[in-house]
């Protein structure tokens, strides 16, 4: 019945349908991309160079004549893909270590706790790029990358939200029944945390998108010819002012799945606590 | 409060062992042999030869770790590859032009964000709590890149009011200087600045909400001493330890930053070596901004602890 009152109470909230109407188009556009993409986002010359945006070229064309909208929708496949497979990796890996951290306490969780702190010590975009400048360049290396410095994240919501359930007279309940541990963290403690980690599973994706934008804005990320925003922006800096579209189509384009992740993730966050129910 | 902080620094030291390790480790995630790429491929066979003796690379990699963060301890963070200069001269030396860059940001996001969070929260649902919103959402989905070329793009091409890029030091010409810090700093504040501006408007509806508040009204006080004596004063204290915590994050920034408006300070530092491989001066950047956000932390939990006196007896 929670979880129901939570869905109306997301559904009448403008801010959050705005945002998954965002996400949805950015998905929708990126999946179709051979059928909405007019051009091969790769075909050098489909138009002449830096044309401003026209009914032939939506958003123009860049300095090697490439239309501007075909990569935008490609790289919109890439950004998902990465924000998704890193988030989920981050995930993956986060929720049992918290989960076992948080039930079990002890000697575990002080280990635990303490590679966290010190994971956390590095600024995300530090750590993101100290572990692309060892791997290499690259989508999956970059992927890797995110994923590893987004799983402290999960770590700590997860143990705790594991530590305050813990206390709750339905997890006795169970351990007084005799159910054992896996038992109790797999079917009565997790269950109950996944609507938390969903809110932090839509917000790190914005954050991840972010992250790859900007290793890819600074030559380390995606490489090309794989299209991406960050290094669209990138190669659009040479030519802000003669072709500003070049800059402005990627860059609203992360700011538009960022802020629609995030506007997701904050409406999920508001049905799903009690505290702000009416 | 000494013992306080005490505590504090204790609980830290197995941290900074570990992220030092956490640094170290690094170099091992390279393809191939980390003497070799810790003295790049310009280096011949004896003189990685030579390093692997020194650094006792051939050993087990805790006695390794050992032999660095001996070194380390020592302020040794090694020589960069590239010039031969050591790495915590080359930090050192960088350092001014990041501290500066990331003082006026912090000083834009808290001048701007405080009042507007303030306003917002008194004048709730007016226009000025929809500008705050606006602003608090766009500081969390705008990459700083994009608004540093939108800036540059219309600030200093199409009205040519502020340098594109390049760096003025203080003591060259103070004008000067702060017209070359003042886009970057904007740009490197304006995320700040959103979570500034969120977090005071919560804070402050929060406190209006509160019995003292109304007990401070029914006294007959004015209602600005309301607000900004005993509203304010509250609120203020999550602000300051938001403010605390993202002062790491800010030095994260300052990678993109100065590389888009070219100022030669640590992030800058620290984009160059990623290009040119130089690991020693990426491990010392990696090392020492992860320092300075663990101190800030712990300086903003201790500042935290002053200001709320019920944190100093939990």
């Amino acid at each position: 019945m929670v979880m129901l009152g939570g869905w109306k109470r997301l559904l009448s909230s403008q801010l959050a349908m705005a945002g998954l109407l965002i996400c949805v188009v950015i998905v929708a556009l990126g999946l179709a991309a051979p059928m909405t993409a007019p051009y091969d986002p790769a075909q050098l010359g489909a138009g002449l160079p830096m044309q401003p945006p026209s009914a032939s070229h939506l958003l123009g064309t860049d300095e090697l004549g490439r239309d501007v909208f075909s990569r935008v929708v490609y790289a919109a496949r890439i950004a998902l893909y990465v924000s998704l497979a890193s988030t989920l990796l981050a995930a993956i890996v986060g929720i049992p270590l918290g989960l076992v951290s948080g039930y079990y306490r002890g000697w575990v969780d002080s280990v635990v706790m303490r590679v966290t702190d010190a994971w956390l010590a590095f600024p995300v975009m530090v750590l993101a790029l100290g572990m692309t400048a060892a791997l290499g360049p690259g989508l999956n290396n970059a992927t890797l990358a995110i994923g590893f410095v987004t799983i402290p994240l999960f770590i700590r919501l997860t143990r705790g939200q594991v530590l305050s359930l813990s206390q709750r007279q339905y997890i006795e309940a169970a351990r007084a029944a005799g159910q054992s541990n896996t038992i109790i963290l797999a079917r009565h403690l997790l269950p109950n945390i996944v609507p938390v980690l969903i809110v932090q599973f839509s917000l790190a994706a914005g954050s991840a998108v972010l992250v790859e934008t900007a290793l890819s804005f600074l030559g380390v990320g995606v490489m090309p010819p794989t299209p991406s925003w960050g290094s669209m922006l990138s190669s659009a800096q040479a030519y802000l002012l003669m072709a500003p579209w070049m800059a402005i189509a990627p860059g609203t384009c992360i700011f538009l799945l960022v802020l629609g992740l995030n506007l997701v993730g904050d409406g999920l966050r508001d049905a799903l606590d009690p505290r702000t129910a009416r | 409060m000494v013992r306080f902080v005490g505590k504090q620094c204790l609980l830290s030291i197995p941290t900074i062992l570990l992220l030092t390790f956490f640094v170290f480790a690094i170099v091992y995630l390279i393809p191939g042999d980390p003497a070799e790429a810790l003295l790049g491929n310009t280096a011949s066979p004896e003189a990685i030869a030579a390093y692997r003796q020194k650094m006792r690379l051939d050993e087990p990699l805790l006695v390794q770790y050992g032999v660095w963060l001996g070194r380390v301890v020592h302020g040794d963070l090694g020589v960069s590859v590239r010039t031969s200069e050591p790495v915590i001269d080359a930090i050192v030396a960088r350092l001014p032009v990041t501290l500066q860059l990331s003082a006026v940001a912090l000083a834009f996001a808290l001048v701007g964000g405080v009042p507007l969070g303030v306003l917002a929260a008194t004048r709730r649902n007016s226009a000025w709590d929809g500008v705050a919103q606006l602003v608090g959402l766009a500081g969390l989905a705008m990459p700083g890149f994009f608004l540093a070329l939108l800036l540059i793009l219309v600030v200093s091409l199409k009205y040519g009011l502020l340098p594109v890029s390049g760096y003025v030091s203080f003591t060259e010409n103070p004008v000067e200087s702060f017209k070359s810090l003042l886009l970057p700093a904007v740009t490197l504040g304006f995320a700040v600045l959103g979570a500034i501006t969120r977090m005071t408007r919560t804070a402050m509806l929060e406190v209006l909400g509160d019995n003292f508040i109304t007990a401070a009204r029914a006294k007959g006080l004015r209602e600005r001493t309301v607000l900004v004596r005993h509203a304010l004063k509250n609120a203020l204290i999550p602000v300051v330890t938001l403010t605390g915590l993202q002062l790491g994050s800010l030095l994260g920034g300052t990678i993109i930053i100065e590389k888009i408006f070219g100022l030669p300070g640590i992030g800058r530092l620290m984009i160059d070596n990623v290009y040119a491989h130089d690991f020693p001066v990426i491990q010392g950047v990696l090392l020492f901004l992860a320092l300075i956000r663990l101190a800030t932390n712990l300086a903003t939990d201790v500042l935290y602890a002053l200001l709320d006196p019920q944190v100093r007896f939990q």
